[in-house]
């Protein structure tokens, strides 16, 4: 085995070899209305997915954290999946 | 003036036309405030995640209102006395589309496909959960679902119903 010094950032970027779903031009954009698009960031109990999984950026995340909250409100989508 | 984007739940005994005359009375309200609705949408009757005041299934409809505060500030207050309103909310919005959100049923496949399309994986559990309070839950509609956990409640249910 070679003992290769590998930097923390390479680590990562070899690891991290998805992009996120939200940010290319044309992309989908998080939206309450949009069910199906939602149902792909929450867990089977319907957790919000974290995006270190599901490798969306933080600024989308925090818009599809707060798509999911509206949706949950107007009872699209449950808060718990029991 | 300002976009918004209302979406109102409304009780299951209201029929489709009520529900239309509803949208008629806010879009009123907001139009003697100095606002405009450019469209509205309804969403059909929908299968709630989580019963709400003990209805299962409500109508949900939404207005796209361009309108001043005040005007929106009108319609919910109106909207907080309404009975027939379980649920509202108004979001800020940039622009609004010309075009039918997801939610709009399609027309086609609405009546084979309903149970199986979205959210029907979803509405099993709280089905299984709420049967001690109504038993009146809708378990025979959700049959087609193969999860034999949340399955064998329903079917006690069913049971007790006959027996």
């Amino acid at each position: 085995m070679s003992f290769q010094v590998i930097s923390r950032t390479q680590r990562r970027t070899s690891r991290w070899h998805k992009t996120c779903p939200f940010s290319k031009p044309g992309s989908p954009q998080p939206d309450y209305k949009d069910l199906r698009l939602l149902q792909r960031y929450i867990s089977d109990q319907g957790k919000i997915i974290p995006s270190r999984i599901s490798s969306v950026s933080p600024k989308k995340q925090r818009e599809l954290a707060a798509a999911i909250k509206r949706a949950r409100f107007l009872a699209l989508l449950p808060y718990v999946n029991r | 003036m300002a976009l918004y984007e209302t979406v109102i739940i409304v009780r299951q005994e209201a029929r489709a036309e009520g529900v239309a005359s509803l949208a008629k009375i806010y879009s009123e309200i907001l139009e003697k405030n100095n606002g405009t609705v450019p469209r509205w949408e309804s969403w059909g009757l929908r299968t709630l995640a989580f019963p709400i005041r003990k209805n299962l299934k409500a109508h949900y409809f939404m207005l796209c209102i361009d309108a001043p505060h005040s005007a929106i500030a009108e319609m919910e207050s109106r909207l907080r006395y309404d009975d027939k309103v379980l649920r509202y909310m108004t979001v800020r919005v940039k622009e609004h589309n010309s075009e039918d959100s997801a939610m709009v049923p399609r027309r086609s496949s609405e009546g084979d496909e309903r149970g199986t399309r979205r959210r029907s994986e979803r509405d099993e559990p709280i089905a299984g959960k709420s049967d001690d309070e109504s038993e009146a839950t809708p378990t025979p509609a959700d049959n087609n679902n193969q999860s034999g956990e949340s399955s064998g409640p329903s079917e006690a249910v069913l049971e007790k119903e006959q027996a």
